[in-house]
């Protein structure tokens, strides 16, 4: 097993005195999906921020191929692989689907050829996009922009996703199939870190569970010791 | 009745007042969109770019496009050293979003101050004018325009035109725009934003520096002669729609034929009074402009 990311003891917060994060530590196997569960409010979107340098921790460490990445900007967090997927969709809405494909290759602006070809990738895996490639993402549907955001954030190639709450607001179906497609982008060698509510499903797809309590590690297993769901559910309430 | 002739001679005037307006106003809006900058020095970029054209062509000899080129180059310096200096430190301590405008207003409004007292330490306080760029007149059906004016138009257009492919067509100009559109999501995809606010900033003052080199035979340099074109900037982008740059160029075509219309009916002391009851109107029906604008403010993020 190779450890990509590992965060120890870190405390963040919006203020410099409160933290929402109290000594959270974890870690994250290469090619794996490893979920954060937690009810809400513990600091599991907190956590994916502070990875990808949308805020600056209080103290504690994140190492990212043993190298330690506290505090770094979200471009450099980009350009060492780490891609972070807010919760709300943060599409350019009154651009088109290409424009916002190739705008999620920024990093490697000037390499057109290989932009090209990811945006093939992306028609491949949602081959609605292709259709729908010169729309106004503002005139999509929902389940179309969560495509639209995914395929975006494959764009720069990431060795690591930072998923928050993929299927918010997504038809059973169409959750399903971002599910699906989450576990597919583990065999093409992305690792991921999942922050859900959807308990039962994210333990499903899920390696190795983290449960949050406050901001703090509660617990924390494989797949097959958080099998029963309804007893960490019950826990929580 | 306005005869035909001082109808058309009218509707030229009111064209390269147009002109003028739009690369101003486009500057304008474009800061606003991008920084949520309310940009009350944007005058003083204007006089700046008039006073590098005065050095480079009268005291340079340099030949005017060349001057106005220079005026343009050095609105980019001047607005990037500006953008690092005052803004990007700003930005670093606003942890305050939401008093992000009325900060920024204030510093704008400074900064016009110690522009304008900057100048006048150096330049002194006379007016400094040309009497033209280009020598002699075209007469278009019946009526005479001076070249300089066809020039400053043409100039505008010109300009107007390769700024909007820049902003539509180029990566970096796409970069803009998603900051502008969504500065989380722009994040996300990992653009700095540091470098967009420095080179949008500095795109603007270009702008409005081109604008006070163009039309230099009609508006000669003085330290005050950012005041007129700020308020026409914000007529424009008020009316249109804060941050909506591509209807830019019909506010200002509307500003223009009022007023130069109330000029030629009532003395030029009104027109300002025309265009600012216009606009009251439909920001009393359309408050968010004729065109409305889906750039967000920052209190809406």
């Amino acid at each position: 097993m190779i450890n990509l990311l590992k965060v120890e003891n870190l405390y963040v917060g919006y203020y410099e005195d409160i933290n929402i994060l109290q000594g959270l530590s974890l870690e994250a196997e290469k090619q794996q999906i490893t979920a954060v569960l937690g009810p809400n409010g513990v600091g599991k979107s907190t956590l994916l921020k502070s990875i990808s340098g949308f805020l600056d921790p209080n103290s504690g460490d994140i190492k990212y191929k043993d190298n330690s990445i506290t505090g770094i900007k979200p471009f450099k967090a980009i350009t060492r692989g780490i891609v972070y997927l807010p919760q709300q969709l943060t599409l350019f809405q009154r651009m088109t689907v290409k424009e916002n494909l190739q705008l999620g290759a920024w990093t490697i602006r000037r390499d057109k050829e290989i932009i090209n070809q990811r945006i093939s990738d992306n028609f491949e895996r949602f081959p609605i996009l292709e259709e729908k490639q010169n729309t106004s993402v503002g005139n999509l549907s929902g389940g179309q922009q969560r495509m639209v955001d995914l395929g975006r954030a494959l764009m720069s190639a990431p060795e690591m996703l930072l998923v928050d709450e993929p299927t918010a607001g997504l038809a059973p179906n169409l959750a399903q199939s971002m599910y699906d497609m989450l576990t597919r982008l583990t065999d093409d060698g992305i690792t991921i870190l999942l922050v859900d509510q959807n308990i039962r499903k994210a333990i499903e797809i899920s390696d190795y569970i983290y449960a949050v309590e406050l901001g703090k590690n509660k617990t924390q297993g494989s797949r097959e010791e958080f099998a029963d769901v309804k007893e960490v559910i019950k826990d929580w309430l | 009745m306005i005869s035909g002739p001082t109808l058309a001679s009218l509707l030229v005037a009111a064209i390269v007042r147009a002109g003028l307006y739009t690369l101003s106003a486009t500057g304008l809006s474009l800061i606003f969109g991008v920084m949520n900058v309310p940009n009350f020095a944007h005058g003083e970029l204007y006089m700046i770019g008039a006073y590098i054209a005065v050095f480079t062509f009268s005291g340079l000899s340099l030949p005017p496009l060349v001057a106005i080129l220079f005026a343009g180059i050095g609105g980019f310096v001047i607005g990037a050293i500006i953008e690092k200096s005052v803004f990007y430190p700003l930005r670093k301590r606003s942890e305050r979003r939401k008093i992000w405008i009325m900060n920024t207003f204030l510093v704008t409004v400074g900064l016009s101050l110690l522009l304008k007292n900057l100048i006048q330490v150096i330049a002194g306080t006379k007016y400094r004018g040309i009497d033209s760029y280009w020598q002699g007149s075209l007469r278009i059906t019946g009526i005479s325009v001076s070249i300089d004016r066809l020039v400053g138009v043409a100039i505008a257009i010109i300009v107007v035109i390769i700024f909007w492919l820049f902003l539509q067509k180029t990566t970096m100009g796409k970069a803009i725009r998603a900051v502008a559109q969504n500065e989380v999501g722009a994040k996300v995809v990992g653009i700095n934003l540091d470098t967009i606010h420095t080179l949008t900033f500095a795109l603007s003052a270009m702008l409005a520096s081109v604008a006070g080199a163009s039309l230099l035979s009609l508006n000669p340099a003085y330290p005050t002669m950012g005041l007129m074109p700020l308020f026409s900037s914000w007529f424009v982008v008020i009316l249109v729609g804060l941050g909506n740059i591509a209807a830019v160029p019909v506010g200002a075509l509307i500003i223009s034929l009022i007023e130069t219309f109330a000029a030629y009916g009532f003395g030029s002391g009104w027109q300002r009074l025309f265009s600012l009851a216009l606009i009251i109107l439909i920001l009393l029906f359309k408050p968010r402009g004729l065109f409305g604008s889906d750039v967000k403010g920052i209190w809406e993020r």
